[in-house]
């Protein structure tokens, strides 16, 4: 049996060879991972929004896009990984209020119809800051979907609520 | 910001209870008579925890339900969300409809329906708020998910993430009294600046 750390909200967990990391229910948040191939060591975070409301706010929490890519490279250079070698994959950014079930009002805003995206292109962003290369991702979408990383081989298991699996 | 910031005490949780217990009162008597069935609801529990454990409330993150997300607003603002598992939908449509059909679907007019239950639920649980708070509040419309229950409450815990790491959950379940696999979640989430004004209201501030 290999250990599953599982990674709530605004978490995040270091994973190596013989352990995996998984994220339940991701809908409009991210599952973001970090990883170094060739150590065999990852890490995930949770991320339920893409800054502090308040700027001032300079939480070092995985809570947000910026702080949690900080976050897990400080864990995974404290773990002995080149920064240089650490490659990202993601998932998430669903928008949970689609359209097609929720036609109606035009005026009304769909309950975080854009927060999925916002939350997505801010961890692209926090990443592209920090020369992270992004070599996977399955975002968007409207489908919530439940995540697995196996540091071992590098590969991202996303089950979508629909049943369908894919390998990223 | 006025968040409250300490914990509960057991007489603020008992006074939040006591308001959902009132109100899921009221809410299943609209939907009983919607329905033609008698329905039971259990007691409202209260729990104030951070938001990273709210999915386990929740539950269900195995399997796809139907969620009718609504917000009220006015002095006080937040949350609601129903949640029915799959059986549930399908028993709802057949008393409502006649439908007896076993597959699940969701065109306009099933959506629609369920919509219309959140609705109904909704509206009466918030008049006892009304009446008890002694304020007006205005609702939603209603909108409507299906998917894994933490993949739907996801929205909500944005929305209350951006100002606070804790929030307060009441939950009560209510199903009917003959078939009791006819059964619903109904969950209460303020906003964490309402929370206070909401124990004021019910002369249990700090």
């Amino acid at each position: 049996m290999k250990k599953v750390l599982r990674v709530r909200i605004s978490e995040h967990l270091l994973a190596r060879e013989s352990e995996r990391l998984k994220s339940y229910g991701l809908g409009s948040c991210i599952g973001l991972v970090i990883y170094e191939p060739h150590k065999k060591i990852g890490a995930m975070a949770h991320i339920l929004l893409p800054r502090p409301g308040n700027s001032h706010v300079r939480e070092k929490s995985a809570k947000y896009a910026a702080s949690a890519v900080a976050v897990l490279i400080t864990e995974l250079r404290e773990a002995g990984c080149d920064p240089s070698h650490l490659r990202a994959k993601m998932a998430g950014g669903a928008n949970m209020f689609p359209r097609k079930f929720n036609p109606a009002p035009e005026r009304a805003e769909r309950p975080g119809s854009s927060i999925g995206e916002r939350n997505t292109r801010a961890v692209r962003r926090a990443l592209a800051r920090k020369k992270i290369r992004l070599v996977a991702e399955e975002v968007g979408g409207e489908q919530g979907r439940t995540i697995e990383f196996n540091p071992r081989t590098g590969e991202l298991l996303v089950y979508k609520s629909s049943g369908e699996i894919k390998v990223v | 910001m006025p968040v409250l910031a300490e914990k509960l005490n057991h007489a603020q949780e008992d006074a939040l209870q006591e308001l959902c217990n009132i109100g899921m009162g009221h809410a299943t008597t609209a939907l009983a008579q919607l329905m033609g069935k008698t329905i039971y609801f259990e007691i409202p529990r209260v729990s104030q925890v951070p938001i990273s454990r709210v999915p386990e409330i929740v539950g269900n993150a195995e399997k796809n339900v139907v969620g009718i997300y609504l917000r009220f607003s006015g002095p006080i603002s937040g949350n609601i969300l129903l949640i029915f598992p799959q059986k549930s939908v399908l028993l709802l449509r057949r008393i409502l409809t006649g439908d007896k059909s076993s597959k699940l679907l969701f065109d306009e007019y099933n959506t629609s329906l369920l919509k219309e239950v959140g609705n109904i639920l909704t509206g009466s649980y918030l008049s006892v708020m009304e009446n008890l708070l002694k304020m007006q509040l205005v609702q939603s419309v209603p909108w409507f998910a299906f998917d894994l229950a933490s993949a739907i409450i996801d929205p909500i815990l944005i929305q209350l993430g951006k100002d606070t790491d804790h929030t307060v959950v009441i939950e009560a379940e209510f199903f009917v009294r003959e078939r009791k696999q006819l059964k619903g979640q109904f969950y209460l989430m303020p906003d964490p600046q309402s929370l206070k004004l909401m124990l004021e209201a019910v002369g249990m501030g700090v």
